[in-house]
């Protein structure tokens, strides 16, 4: 038996056993995290940290009638340990639950089935990862972070449901800087370590840094036609994400995509997104273990189809559940791609912004649906379909209902996926496929 | 929990030329309560250790959430590993001196703990706190949220390092959103977070400042537009801390000068020859780390590297002195620093982090700088924020303003809004108020490092006057 499936079949039979000291009336969801992650953190092309972490985090979710707690505690995978840990957790919720208020929109505990999917992979040693990911890079200067490792979420309930999804990957997320301090983003992400696809890609990244070493062009303030590129368009998708798409923000007047709502606006026919399970990056099932469409359509075609609905707001707002996460984000968002092949995005832009990446985006006003953020890295000056120069960054001022509207003009026929490499707390998994798009009038504010 | 580390440290303190282990607890509430009810009550406790071996000057981290003896020796077995092949790469060739054999403790003062509390209770008072948000039938959705941290860190070394710490934090949050004819604004009382007790919540005071939030809320419906133009900025704490935090906090930070952080949040505009020598604010400027004012959110004794934390001026007549940077990075830069190398958890190496960062109080008092304004405007409670990498470019949009016009408040504002670039803003600060304006906010999420961490941070700030500030309204 494989170590994975021997996790597996430890975290169901640790479910079990304290499913045994439920109640009458008391339900109890599990869900489950697991990593075995090394991180190696470097600067200058050498290392700065290295960082190797086992852990396991263990959500109960107690139900008794309609008085719902959540419990986190650590999870070692000593049954005992474990057992005794998340006993005395769920002791604390037996004793609180009877004097809490009731949360009549507390979701019911039902059995939704049984899933087990394990993908493995081949990844370098972790010792030696270092020599190979700063070696074709080790004569320039290099900032990143390579990850490796599997991480599992599982769920099991008190009815019976039992998910397992583990999944093993590595990743090289990184920058390279020239002398005058100019920087490129790159990233290598795989199930399959092969040293000449990551020579390949350090390569690419260099072409673009040569292009960043002429001299800066300090673009004014003012409207331009932007290319922006699959990153680009995953750092707006990503602050969308953000109350952006969920039913329960919408109903309590903080979604971006209220006034389509209430005003019946459409954004461009060119622009459609949907949650889109069948990328492969992250398992459909959610905390309470409810299996999400394998797609679902949010925007199609500029026209608002769909919220994210969690089974509790279903219950609240009398909305049918999508079955979507507690905080109705999307887990694994796909925008379509359109027709502007690769060869013709200089041509495209004619005069205007070739904009690699973006940095920190916040809505501004996010009733208007108004977006800030900054340029970042490998951003260009373009003059008749020709790139000039790289360009000072800029802070950018702009409303979806304009970029993802009137103002976009194609969409390029690629898109690119964006691994989720977020690690606050624990490592996460999924990611996000997104197209390049132009944009005519984008506004810069400083 | 210190005497079963010293025995751990004991038979595996053969894995390195310095070995150490940090053990911490964490055990927290969060309580939310939405529109008159229940929504979200959530507990955690969870503990770890994380193994530090450094070899050939580097230092190899481990973390396992198994105290067993044979995981612990495991973690020190790969942090060894790690560290040695990392010695071939190092960015720096690091000396035990960098981790100093400090022995000391530190305890949260606590009127009421949170463990003691009646959970059940406090659930009834921030559905209560919701109800009274609730100030009139334009209110569409009312939150209050009560959360809190017990942390107990043991850290011991084999060069003798001896350090338990036991902090508790706390956060409370009230928030209303007001919806009419096609208008809504959302108002908070900014989301308060402390280094205290329970006691922070006090039921009545509570429920008059939920009256207030809800209040607020209705009014913005009403209020014109904040004005667009160059013009003066009065600034409250609630959102003068946050302009601390991203436009002087993060940028002194010594690491991200270093350029350990390119990567992710970002390089500096500052330069390591602009300790000394840079006029980063006004004269009025003074800009301390601070880890002993008594109940903001990051007081300690000791930082996660051992070393002892002390008051100290960054900023000082507005000129740059000192930079946030522990041990390691004042190592390998040279340039002065302050006990700030932290860690958000057990399963993360420190590095050098806020904690306490403030802006000393001044001698203006609230009504002589509202007298001094032909022109301005009073901003309260952040609502939106955006900078660019190197801490240059920055906006930031608020929850609720005042219009300033010939030294009196004039009239309530909607969407206020100001951007600028850092230094020629700090230099602009024409007036810092007094003590009595003075004020301890802070902030359970700051992000930053790869692996990504969350910290949690404390400042504390006077009301501050700005000239010559672009200013500008909503749509
Ligand atoms: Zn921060």
């Amino acid at each position: 038996m494989t170590t994975m499936k021997k996790h597996e079949e430890n975290f169901y039979k640790f479910s079990d056993d304290l499913y045994s000291s439920l109640s009458e009336g008391e339900d109890l969801t599990l869900s489950l995290h697991l990593e075995d992650t090394f991180f190696a953190r470097f600067n200058q092309a050498k290392v700065r940290q290295t960082t190797s972490v086992v852990e396991g985090e263990l959500g109960l979710s107690f139900v008794r009638g309609k008085k719902k707690i959540e419990y986190n505690v650590g999870y070692t995978g000593d049954r005992e340990v474990d057992l005794a840990a998340a006993t005395v957790a769920l002791k604390e919720c037996q004793a609180l639950a009877p004097n809490l208020m009731d949360d009549p929109f507390c979701p019911d505990t039902i059995n939704n089935g049984t899933s087990s999917e394990n993908h493995t992979a081949t990844l370098p040693s972790h010792e030696s990862s270092m020599e190979k990911v700063l070696t074709p890079a080790s004569s320039y200067d290099l900032a990143g972070i390579y990850t490796s490792g599997w991480v599992v979420r599982a769920n099991t309930n008190s009815k019976g449901q039992k998910h397992w999804f583990s999944t093993e990957s590595c990743s090289m997320d990184y920058s390279l800087y020239t002398a005058k301090q100019r920087a490129v983003k790159g990233m290598y992400a795989t199930t399959n370590w092969s040293d000449e696809e990551y020579q390949q890609n350090i390569s690419g990244q260099l072409a673009q840094l040569e292009l960043m070493d002429r001299e800066k062009k300090i673009v004014p303030r003012g409207k331009y036609r932007v290319y922006l590129s699959p990153g680009a368009v995953s750092e707006i998708v990503g602050i969308i994400n953000w109350q952006g798409l969920s039913y329960s923000c919408f109903k309590q007047g903080r979604s971006a995509f209220k006034k389509m709502s209430d005003e019946n606006l459409k954004l461009s026919e060119k622009f459609s997104l949907s949650e889109d399970f069948s990328l492969g990056m992250t398992a459909r099932f959610n905390n309470l273990g409810e299996q999400a469409p394998e797609r679902l359509a949010l925007i199609d075609q500029g026209v608002l189809e769909n919220y994210l609905v969690s089974s509790k707001a279903s219950k609240e707002y009398g909305v049918e559940s999508n079955f979507a996460n507690q905080q109705e984000s999307m887990r694994s968002p796909n925008m379509s791609t359109g027709d502007l092949k690769r060869e013709d995005i200089l041509k495209e832009i004619g005069t205007g912004l070739y904009l690699s990446n973006l940095h920190y985006l916040n809505w501004s006003d996010i009733r208007h649906g108004r977006i800030t953020g900054m340029t970042r890295f490998a951003c260009f000056w373009v003059e008749d379909g020709e790139i000039i120069s790289p360009i000072q960054d800029m802070r950018f001022d702009e409303n979806m209902y304009h970029f993802f509207g009137d103002g976009l003009k194609r969409v390029t026929d690629f898109s690119e996926i964006a691994p989720n490499t977020s690690t606050y707390g624990h490592r996460s998994i999924g990611g996000m496929k997104t197209p390049g798009v132009i944009v005519d009038d984008f506004s810069f504010t400083l | 929990m210190k005497q079963e580390l010293l025995k751990a440290l004991s038979t595996i303190k053969g894995e390195g030329d310095w070995v150490a282990l940090r053990h911490v607890r964490e055990k927290g509430h969060y309580f939310m309560a939405r529109d008159a009810r229940l929504d979200n009550t959530t507990m955690w406790n969870d503990a770890g250790v994380m193994v530090e071996v450094m070899i050939n000057g580097q230092i190899g981290y481990a973390a396992t959430p198994d105290l067993s003896t044979t995981s612990l020796h495991a973690a020190a077995k790969r942090a060894r590993e790690q560290a040695f092949a990392a010695s071939k790469r190092g960015v720096f060739t690091f000396d035990q001196s960098v981790r100093p054999p400090n022995k000391g403790s530190y305890r949260t003062p606590v009127e009421k703990p949170f463990a003691d509390a009646d959970l059940a209770k406090l659930t009834e008072v921030l559905i209560k706190g919701t109800e009274k948000l609730k100030s009139n039938s334009s209110i569409i959705s009312t939150n209050a949220m009560a959360m809190n941290y017990d942390i107990d860190m043991v850290y011991v070394s084999s060069n003798g390092a001896e350090i338990e710490q036991s902090l508790s934090q706390i956060c409370l949050e009230s928030l209303a959103t007001a919806s009419k004819d096609g208008e809504t604004q959302t108002r908070s009382n900014g989301f308060i977070s402390k280094q205290m007790g329970l006691e922070l919540l006090n039921e009545n005071e509570f429920y008059t400042d939920c009256t207030r939030v809800g209040e607020e809320a209705y009014e913005l419906l009403s209020a014109e537009n904040c004005p667009s133009g160059t013009m003066d900025l009065l600034m409250a704490p609630n959102q003068l801390y946050l302009q601390i935090h991203e436009s002087i906090g993060h940028p002194l930070e010594l690491d991200r000068i270093l350029g350990d952080e390119r990567n992710y949040a970002g390089w500096s505009f500052i330069n390591p020859e602009d300790f000394g020598t840079l006029q980063y604010g006004s004269k009025l400027l003074n800009v301390t780390f601070d880890p002993t004012l008594k109940s903001e959110m990051a007081c300690y004794n000791f930082d996660d590297g051992g070393a002892k934390a002390e008051k100290e001026f960054l900023i000082k007549d507005g000129l740059l002195v000192r930079g946030l940077g522990a041990l390691e990075s004042q190592k390998r830069s040279d340039i002065p620093g302050v006990s700030n190398f932290r860690a958000s958890h057990w399963n993360r190496p420190p590095t050098d982090r806020m904690a306490n960062l403030n802006i000393e109080a001044g001698t203006s008092s609230l009504e002589e700088m509202i007298s001094g304004v032909e022109k301005g405007v009073f901003m309260n409670t952040n609502r939106s924020w955006s900078i660019d990498d190197y801490r240059n470019k920055f906006q930031f949009g608020c929850e609720y303003a005042q219009m300033i016009e010939n030294g009196k408040i004039t009239k309530t504002l909607k969407n206020p809004n100001y951007r600028g670039v850092t230094t020629p803003f700090w230099n602009n600060l024409k007036m810092v108020g007094d003590k009595s304006t003075f004020e301890i906010w802070g902030s359970p999420y700051c992000g930053k490092a790869e692996p990504n961490q969350v910290i949690r941070v404390g400042h504390a700030c006077p009301t501050c006057l700005f000239e010559n500030i672009e200013i500008f309204g909503g749509q």
